[in-house]
């Protein structure tokens, strides 16, 4: 068997654990709430470029639905089958360590990014299905909103997994690091900025979109985050933190 | 060849407690038992050589391959952990289904030897129910199962025996048993020593993480042969058969017991019956029984332990 081939074994196993178990009911309802803010808006306001409801969206994506989605996957992908202790059963075959933490990763991605995919699928349907034209100029946005929210899952995934593998409480810990990375720094002009993924992800939303990072250029404090910066850095977060979490697996005792 | 397993200065620390301490020892092939009691270090033990745990020092080998850094050793180890930890979302079936298809199976010969796995370990009342409701014993012979699917050369089996009823713990004695006249391996751990003495053929005993003594009974009962061992003799005129005793080289001690038995401690057990036969020839004494109370390994872990 050949690493590639663990690895998507893995994540197959992974993708059907996650879809299996309590907790896709409540990313479903996650999922669920720009389609139910895109009804708000529709019944108190006619779908239109200037509709607030657009300018709502991108918080609502990469400074909260990105990460949370994520943590709620990626967090206890591992640190479940600790606790219960069937993580001994696919380490007591010839997987492999990193590749069960690559695969595991990778499913938790998958998830999310379907998560994702149906958020952003209601935030359309709920706002703009059934009228004239179908809505079709927002459907570009939409379709740009998820792509970056997607995008952010490279970041956010392999972090949320190394923290499950380092803490006993991801979910916690990933909160409180949510809350000051995603909810503070991200909000801060300047270069603390720089320290909140989703502030990188602000910069590769289409422009048609109000952003916190749109803000901070505006104010001119000091230089905002380009598309190209965000199109490197994000990529290289992801796989420094992928790498970390891959070399913690390889090394940790599993009970 | 390289041994089944093989430990060499092995110790592993948790915190400031010590799990194993400096454990050097080879494990040969056929059924090995695996005897202390709880908190010896058994099941460190086998989490080390199942790669679960990383030794602190030393170095672990199994089939000589390191079970932490090369996985594919475990192409010929499975592993049947004491936790009684089953994937709560699925059936039996499909629990070692997945557990063969991480062996690399294609899914026509995983779903074949998930088959075969099921029939052997009796799993098939109820392959198909969810794992959360199955009873202890149920889940036990699950684990079982995903432990040999892929017909490892060696089973490693932690407390196998523990929580199950005297029907399933035979069930479990019997298959060890069958794997092992199939010429592969068996390495399990229990507290309960009739267990170890009835399906073992080599016996490791631990106490504190360290190996107090290994090999078979009749071995480890000789190592001990210079500590007093005892008979208990069943004998008509026992004051008289118990005097006749008193003076010779290896009798220690002589006492009467309850049911008028004579127990007699010896350094040499061999000599001390050569002993007694001369007695009862001489006195004309008839002798109705003649037993070793302390000779099975209960007696001798006390012994060692001492």
């Amino acid at each position: 068997m050949t690493p590639f081939r663990n690895t998507l074994l893995v994540a197959a196993f992974t993708i059907r654990q996650l879809l299996w178990r309590r907790r896709i009911i409540m990313l479903l309802a996650l999922a669920m709430i720009p389609g139910f803010f895109g009804i708000l808006a529709r019944s108190f306001a006619r779908p239109s470029a200037s509709n607030g409801f657009v300018n709502v969206l991108p918080e609502l994506f990469v400074a909260f639905l990105v990460p949370i989605v994520s943590l709620l996957t990626s967090g206890n992908v591992v640190r479940d089958g600790i606790d219960d202790r069937t993580i001994v059963y696919p380490l007591s075959t010839p997987v492999g360590r990193k590749p069960y933490a690559i695969g595991c990763a990778f499913g938790a991605f998958v998830v999310s990014a379907f998560t994702l995919l149906v958020a952003a699928a209601s935030a359309w349907i709920g706002w703009r299905a059934g009228i004239a034209r179908g809505g079709s100029d927002d459907a570009a946005l939409m379709t740009n909103l998820a792509g970056v929210s997607i995008f952010g899952l490279v970041v956010y995934v392999p972090f949320h997994a190394l923290l499950g593998s380092l803490f006993k409480f991801p979910t916690v810990i990933g909160i409180v690091v949510y809350g000051v990375v995603d909810l503070l720094l991200a909000t801060l002009p300047g270069i603390v900025r720089r320290t909140a993924p989703s502030a990188y992800l602000e910069a590769l939303l289409d422009p048609a979109f109000t952003t916190r990072n749109a803000a901070t250029e505006a104010a001119d404090v000091f230089v905002a985050i380009t598309p190209g910066e965000a199109r490197f850095v994000v990529p290289v977060l992801g796989m420094l933190f992928l790498g970390m979490f891959a070399m913690q697996m390889s090394r940790r005792d599993l009970v | 060849m390289n041994p089944v397993v093989a430990f060499q200065g092995v110790s592993r620390w948790y915190g400031s407690v010590l799990g194993l301490a400096n454990v050097s020892i080879v494990v040969p092939d056929g059924v090995t038992g695996l005897l202390g009691p709880n908190g010896a270090g058994k099941s460190t033990f086998l989490r080390l050589l199942t790669g679960q745990l990383v030794p602190s020092s030393g170095r672990v080998s199994v089939f000589g391959k390191d079970p932490v850094a090369d996985p594919s050793v475990f192409r010929d180890v499975g592993y049947c952990s004491e936790d009684d930890a089953l994937f709560v979302d699925l059936t039996p079936r499909e629990t070692i289904r997945f557990v063969a298809r991480f062996h690399g199976f294609s899914g026509r010969e995983a779903t074949e030897r998930t088959e075969r796995a099921i029939a052997t370990a009796g799993v098939d009342a109820y392959a198909d129910r969810s794992c959360e409701g199955l009873s202890k014993g149920q889940r036990q012979r699950t684990r079982l199962a995903a432990a040999l699917v892929h017909e490892p050369r060696l089973l490693v089996l932690d407390e196998p025996m523990t929580g199950l009823d005297p029907v399933a713990r035979r069930a479990v004695l019997d298959l060890m048993q069958q794997w092992a006249s199939a010429g592969r391996s068996v390495l399990f751990s229990s507290h309960i020593l009739h267990e170890v003495e009835a399906a073992s053929g080599h016996v490791v005993m631990i106490h504190k993480g360290m190996i107090l003594a290994e090999g078979s009974v009749g071995h480890l009962r000789s190592c001990v042969s210079d500590a007093a061992f005892l008979l208990e003799i069943a004998v008509d005129r026992v004051r008289e058969f118990g005097a006749s005793l008193l003076g010779r080289p290896h009798v220690r001690h002589v006492e009467i017991v309850d049911g008028g038995k004579l127990r007699v401690a010896t350094d040499r057990a061999s000599d001390l019956m050569l002993d007694v036969v001369d007695a009862a020839t001489r006195g004309g004494f008839a002798v109705d029984s003649i037993t070793a109370p302390d000779d099975n390994l209960e007696a001798l872990f006390k012994r060692l332990v001492k």
